[in-house]
Formats: structure tokens, sequence, C-alpha cells
């Protein structure tokens, strides 16, 4: 009998991935949850071209203005995680680790592939200068 | 004898000469040591954010056009110099102004922006795409000294050469030949003073009336004169004719705009124009010219028909002098005033200059913030500020027909805590009580999120379905009185699921909750949330008793609405010194106080209050896909009522009340609610939307008993949890919404 019910249970969660078209929400008073944000969005060019500047500034040690540059690309998409990540090794590589660790947080919230979010997650780890 | 009286006359004759001289030399030191830096005395300008426009950006065509009209932009049918926009079908044209931004100096170009679906889909600059048009930021006031003097500085060489001649042609004819003074029209003033029989005419050079402007008073007596005239010499012996001429084009009065002095020409050109000294036309140059003689009486806003007759009498001396043609002048003189139109907004965000002039107040000394010229470029929004504006004035006619009824709102960026737009009571355009930053009021209902958070940080404790009790309660305060909470309805249901007794703002829940944690602990939440205003830690703090303003409770929400990320709630972006060369940066700064997975909870519960709760209501003013969270507060007696809620882009807390602190009956949803929604339909466009944080795991459970339940079972909802604090026990039901899965489970009871 034991057998049978692993069986049973293998077929249930087959069928319960394959079956039917799941039927309509059931009518509860239930809150909304936040929407997922874990689908790729396209951004717009100037967003990337300004984080490419800001990461060539990093390049040449000029911390100030890249920080200032991914300030700006992050006004135009703020639900991007890119930007944080940029903030974050921008903020790092000044040697301001809390705020680098900050930066990574928050980026947490908007990372879209386990890629992305791994990075962040490395960040979010920095322990404080 | 006479030798002796002679020898005293020539002693006296000797000391008065040698007083003289010191004299001399006392007004001399003043005009070399202080000549310089009088050119230099600036006020600090405060700037709005800047536009930015790129390809996807939410800026509709419209909002575009008003911005370029408020930034002094005039429409026209082709362009041909800066300032000037063009419709081309679903397209504008824009040429666009030269400005130095704190980080890179934007020139001027043709550009083009075109859309699609009220989104920009396409930019072009000087007929090649570009990915970004950088619009610059309007000035919305500045810092001003007592006596309100404000001026824009300008070099000689950025004044328009006919203005500059055509000034002289006017005022001081013999400008480049005398040194500081001119007999014939000291000669011509006195011959019209003695026919008069007063003081009608001044004969004054330029060099006098700038010596008189910088040093003297504009009293009319004799050794005002003899000094004026003394001085004006050693000016021109100090200073060179293009120096003293610049001196002048930047220091002469032109007119008033509330306690605010204009002077100089370049901020005349922007006070009456809207537009740039660089780019007046004629007639309005003559304009500028012929006010220098009465601001007040030729001001073109107050007698335009004697400013009129001003102008063209200076259009006529310019023809007459060659300075230009005939054609010109008449062509000129037919022109009307041109002045701005009705759409520029100076001057008329008193709240927010105020928050900021507080903020620069911190750091910078009043004599800096009014003498150094410093630009300081904000955050501040004019077209949600507008929006906010509008929102206010409908929000209250909707609420109430009472003209008393105040309010105050402050709007926030969520990503970054900037302050977007704010006001500070129904009297929009006029300084006065800054209810935003100094009503101080109980928060009510506001604080209970606090409480609540306190709670869910002890996931072995408390969860969102953990039963709370909802029954009466009464306790002894230490001076004898006694506390005994009520909720809204007056009723109370035995016990409630925590989420749901926040949902629906339950007072006794909230109060014994808040007694169970203690108000150490509340206390010591709000901090964490960034409140910074004195806290009471008393009993009743848990239903927001104490004095909070609307930008003390943004900082609360602006750390819930960002994710538990605190964020110092900033106005100001930039600070550069007068020559463009950043002085200082304000930059984003987050620092995490509250665990992301504790307050996803919470904000599991703000959602559900629109979804269900005190704000449903609300829902009818909001677009359909535009997710919100928020919470409703209202304080004894309805005297205030609040609401604080965010959508994923902006944070927006609204308070409306009495300013003598009488009962309105009207809660948080019924009056702040009002205002907050319909400014958030029109200026919020991203839902809240976020990757669920790493520790939470959803379950399904039953919203009639906190259990454990099946998907599709009778009132089963999905609730998150921080991983292990879900709670064990459950109802029968296994339903799992799929026909084939129910039936081998009946069948095989898995």
């Amino acid at each position: 009998m034991a057998h049978v019910r692993i069986l049973a249970a293998g077929l249930i969660v087959f069928l319960a991935s394959c079956a039917a078209p799941p039927q309509r929400e059931p009518q509860s008073r239930t809150p909304a949850l936040p929407k997922s944000v874990e689908i790729a969005r396209p951004v717009s060019p100037a967003y990337l071209r300004l984080i490419d500047e800001g990461q060539a500034l990093l390049a040449q040690g000029e911390m100030a203005k890249a920080i200032a540059i991914f300030e700006r690309a992050q006004r135009i998409h703020a639900d991007d995680a890119r930007v944080y990540l940029a903030l974050s090794k921008a903020y790092k590589q000044a040697g301001d680790n809390r705020s680098a660790r900050a930066m990574a947080e928050r980026g947490l919230l908007y990372c879209q592939n386990d890629k992305q979010c791994s990075e962040l997650r490395a960040y979010s780890r920095l322990s404080s200068s | 004898m006479i030798r002796r009286l002679f020898a005293f006359l020539l002693k006296l004759s000797l000391a008065v000469f040698a007083l003289g001289l010191l004299w001399v030399a006392y007004l001399d030191a003043t005009i070399s040591s202080t000549f310089d830096q009088k050119r230099y005395a600036l006020p600090a300008t405060v700037y709005a954010r800047s536009l930015e426009l790129h390809e996807g950006a939410a800026v509709d065509r419209a909002s575009l056009e008003r911005e370029l009209k408020w930034l002094g932009y005039r429409p026209v049918g082709e362009l041909y110099r800066p300032g000037q926009f063009a419709r081309k079908g679903n397209a504008l044209q824009i040429y666009t102004r030269d400005f130095k931004f704190p980080d890179q100096f934007y020139e001027g170009a043709r550009v083009e922006v075109r859309w699609q679906n009220s989104r920009v889909s396409a930019i072009e600059r000087d007929s090649k795409s570009a990915d970004l048009l950088r619009l610059e930021p309007m000035v919305i006031g500045g810092v001003y000294p007592k006596h309100g003097e404000d001026r824009i500085l300008i070099q000689l060489s950025e004044v328009p050469t006919i203005l500059a001649r055509g000034l002289l042609a006017i005022e001081d004819q013999k400008f480049m030949e005398h040194y500081g003074f001119s007999i014939t029209g000291i000669a011509r003033a006195f011959l019209s003073n003695l026919q008069s029989g007063r003081v009608v005419a001044g004969g004054s050079t330029i060099t006098q009336q700038l010596v008189k402007n910088y040093y003297l008073s504009s009293e009319r007596t004799i050794s005002r004169k003899v000094r004026e005239l003394i001085m004006s010499v050693l000016l021109e012996f100090h200073a060179s004719k293009e120096e003293i001429l610049e001196g002048y084009l930047n220091e002469i009065y032109l007119g008033q705009d509330g306690p605010r002095a204009i002077h100089g020409f370049a901020l005349g050109a922007l006070h009456y124009f809207n537009t740039p000294l660089s780019q007046l036309g004629l007639h309005q140059q003559a304009l500028l010219v012929g006010m220098v003689k009465g601001p007040s009486l030729y001001n073109p806003k107050r007698n335009p028909e004697r400013a009129t007759e001003r102008r063209n009498l200076v259009l006529d001396v310019w023809i007459n002098e060659g300075l230009i043609s005939r054609e010109q002048g008449e062509v000129s003189k037919l022109m009307p005033l041109d002045l701005e139109g009705q759409e520029s907004l100076k001057q008329r965000f008193p709240a927010y200059l105020d928050l900021v002039r507080r903020q620069l107040r911190l750091e910078y000394r009043d004599e800096d913030l009014t003498t150094l010229g410093l630009r300081i470029f904000t955050a501040f929004d004019p077209q949600m500020q507008t929006s906010l504006q509008a929102a206010t004035l409908t929000g209250l006619k909707a609420a109430s027909d009472s003209p008393e009824l105040e309010s105050a709102s402050v709007v926030t960026r969520v990503d970054s805590g900037e302050v977007v737009a704010l006001t500070g009571g129904r009297a929009l355009g006029q300084a006065g009580f800054n209810r935003a930053l100094d009503a101080r009021r109980p928060a009510g209902s506001l604080f209970k999120p606090a409480v609540y958070l306190a709670a869910l940080e002890k996931p072995k404790r408390f969860n969102l379905v953990s039963e709370l009790v909802d029954l009466p309660l009464a306790v002894e305060l230490p001076n004898g009185d006694v506390w005994a909470p009520e909720n809204y309805d007056k009723d109370h249901r035995g016990s409630v699921l925590l989420y749901r007794a926040l949902i629906e703002s339950l007072n006794l829940p909230a109060a014994r909750l808040g007694l169970e944690l203690g108000p150490d602990v509340i206390k010591t939440m709000l901090r964490r949330l960034g409140v910074t205003a004195s806290i009471p830690e008393v009993a009743s703090l848990s239903l927001g008793v104490g004095g909070y303003a609307a930008i003390d409770l943004a900082a609360m929400y602006q750390t819930i609405a960002a994710g538990g990320f605190r964020t110092p709630l900033r106005t100001i972006r930039d600070i550069v010194d007068a020559n463009g060369d950043p002085l200082r940066r304000y930059p984003l700064a987050y620092d995490r106080t509250v665990d992301r997975a504790t307050m996803h909870l919470l904000h599991f519960a703000l959602l559900g209050v629109m979804e269900e709760g005190t704000g449903s209501s609300l829902k009818r003013l909001l677009p359909p896909d535009l997710i919100t969270a928020g919470k409703s507060g209202t304080s004894n007696d309805g005297r205030d009522s609040w609401f604080a809620g965010f959508s994923g882009d902006l944070l927006t807390v609204t308070w409306v009340g009495y300013d003598d602190n009488r009962t309105s009956n009207l809660t948080g949803a019924r009056a702040a609610g009002q205002i907050w929604a319909r400014f958030m339909a029109v200026e919020a466009k991203r839902p809240v939307a976020y990757r669920i944080p790493e520790r939470i795991e959803l379950k399904w459970i039953d919203s009639t008993n906190g259990r454990r339940t099946g998907r599709g079972c009778p009132n089963a909802i999905r609730v998150p949890f921080i991983e292990g604090s879900a709670p064990s026990s459950s109802t029968d039901c296994r339903k799992t919404d799929n026909p084939v899965v129910d039936w081998l489970q009946k069948i095989f009871g898995v």
C-alpha cells in the first residue's frame, strides 16, 4: 500500500503540473501580493549608457563622478537591479562597505535572474569597513 | 592784527583742507575696498529638477509643452533661435538652451521628440538619434537677504550690444567721455529745479547713479550730492568704463515682486518676459531700458499703456541716434509688450522652498546663502507639485464644504527619499504657516504599522494570522486617569487575526499588542523607521499619541515603502558656487533598519488596506492596474484625518484638519484619502512590485480561523510567512483546484 501511496503522490505532482488549466482564484477576502518583478522588462538605452559611462569613470578612479552618474541612471529606472549593483561596486571601490552593502540589499528587491541576485547577495554580505 | 587774522584763516583753511583730504581718502578707501565685493553679493538661486526625457519615458506631449512654457519657451511655426518649440504632427521640435549642470555643460540644440502611446518613442538631436534630452531646470526661488534684493549676475559681454548702447543713449550720452559727472547735465538739472522751485531732476551720470545705489541713501540733500560727485570721480579712477557699466547693468532696480526686489537687466528679463536677456527682442530691450527712469511708474504689468508709450519713446531715440534702423524701430513699436504668460510658475511654491531653506540653514550661514550666488539644485518636480495642488483643492472640496478645512501633503520618491512636492495649506501660492512642517498633530492609526512590525519581528510569537484579543481595555495611568480606547465602530469581536486587525484599523487589538510589547519597543521601532520628533513613551503610543507633522510621518512611511531602508528625506541634490563649480552633493543613502522579509509581511497587510480595508473606497479613484499600499489615520473625535500610502514609485502622506483643532468628523479615507488618491491616480506610474525576499514562504490559510488549508478551499487566502513561522494547525480541506488531483487525493487519502 505504501508503494501505491508514493506512486499516487508522484502522479498527483505530475498531474498538478500538466493537467487542466488553473481555475480562477477563489473569491475570498484576499489582499494582493506585490506584483512580481521577475519578468524582464525593456530598459531605456539612456539608462544603459549612463551605467556604462559610470563604469568607465569608475575604471579611471573617478568614484564621486561615477556615483553621481549612476544616480542619474537610478532616476530613470529605479526598479532595475543593475544600477544598484553598479552603485554597490562604486562604494566598495571607494572603501565604503556599509553603503556598498546597503545598495546591494536594496538591489535584491529588483534582481531578475540568479546571476544578478547572487552577485548582489555577495555584495550584501560585505563586512563593514 | 591783520597778520594774525590772516595766519588764523590760513591755518583754518589748511585744517579744513586736511580734513577734506582725509574725508576723500576715506571715501576712496570705501570704494576701493568694496566695489568688487559689492558687485558679487548674490542671493542663492534654487532650481527644480531638470526634466530628462528618454525613450520610454512616461511624459506625454502636453506635459512637455507645459514644462517648456514654464521655462519661457515660445511656441512658433519654425524654430530660429533657442527658447522656442514647434508642433510638427505627432512630434515636438525644440530649440533648447545651453545650461551648465553640476556634472556637465549641456549645449542647446535643435531637438525633435516623438511619441507612441503617450510615451516618448524617439529623440533626435541635430537630426541624429539621441537617447536623452536634458532640459534646463526651472528657477523656483532664491534665498534673499532681508532687504530682499535679487539679481542674476551677468558680464558685459553677455549683454546685447543694442541694449548696452541704447541704455547709454537714454541715460548718459556722454558716458564714455566724462570723469564721473557731467557739468552740462548738472546745469540742466539745476535750471529745471530752479524753474519748478523744488528738486525734480538729478542730472546724474550712470557713474553717479551707481555710486548712489551702492553707497548712498536716496535722500536729496546738497551734502549727499557732493559726496556722490566725489565718489563718482574716485570710482572713475578705480574702475574702467566697462566695469562701471557692467556694475550698473547688474545693480539697477527694475521693480518689485512681493518682498523681492528685482535688480539688474538679467533678472529683469526673466521677471518680465521669462526669457534670458540674450534672447530679448528689440521691443523688450527698449521696455527694460525705459523702465530705468521709473520702475513703478512704467511697470508694464500694472501700467501697460504708460509702459508702451515710454518704450516707444526709447525706440524713437534709438532710431534718431542711428542705433537701429527706422524699419526695425517702427516694427518694434507695433509689437505687443510680450510679457511673460500666465504659465509662469516662479515664486509659487513657498512651502517647498521653506523646506529647502531649512535644510540649507543646517549647513550654511544666512550670509553665505544671500551673498555667494550659490546655485541649489533640488528634486522639486513642478509637474507633480501642480498635480498635488489640484488634488488638494478637489479633494478638500469632495471632503467638505468648509473653506476653513486645511491640508498638508508631502510626496517623496520611494527609491531615493527625495521630496518632490509639498503643500503646506490650502492657500497654495502664499507663504505662511507651513502645516507640512509645523502643524504637529496626533498620528492616530498611522502609528499602528510600527506596532505590528515590532510584533512581526518576533516570528516565533507572531505571524500575520496570529489571533489577537479584540475586547475592551482599561489601563490606569500614573496620574490616576483611566485610558479606555474603543474601536471606531464601538464594537468588539472577541478575537481577530493580526493582519485583519491592521486592515480594519481596529484600536483594541493594536492597543493590547502595544502594551504587551511595551511602549519602549514601539518607540524604538518608530525611531528605526525614521521618526525624529519627540515621542512620548506612554500606553497610548500605539494609537498615535503625541504631535507629528506630515514630514515626520513621511519619513516613517518612506522607510516602510522602501522595504525597510531608512533614507533621509532630501530636497537638495547638488550645490554649486557662482562659477558653477560643485561645492556639495547629497548622495543617495540607504540604511536598512528593518529586515526586508518582516517588512514584506507588513506590506501584505497594507496592500490589504487598499483592497478591502479602510482604504478600499479609494480604489475607484485609482487606475485598476496600480497596486498601492496604504494606511488611514483618524485622531480622537475626527480632529485629524491622515492618509499615508505608496505605489512602487511614490509615497504620499496627507493630513486634513482645522487649525483650531476642532472636530471635523472626517475619517482618514474620507478627507485626506480624497487628496491622496486623486494625486496618486495622476502621478504614480509603477505598482508596488519587487522580488519577494528570501526567507518568505507563501501558505494557503483559512481567513476565518488562521489555519492552514488547501488552495481552492473555502476562505483560502495565500499569506506570506517568515520561514518556519506558519501555523501548524490545519483545516480538513485539501482541495487543490485540480479535479484530477482532488479525485486521487480522495481515493488514496494523500
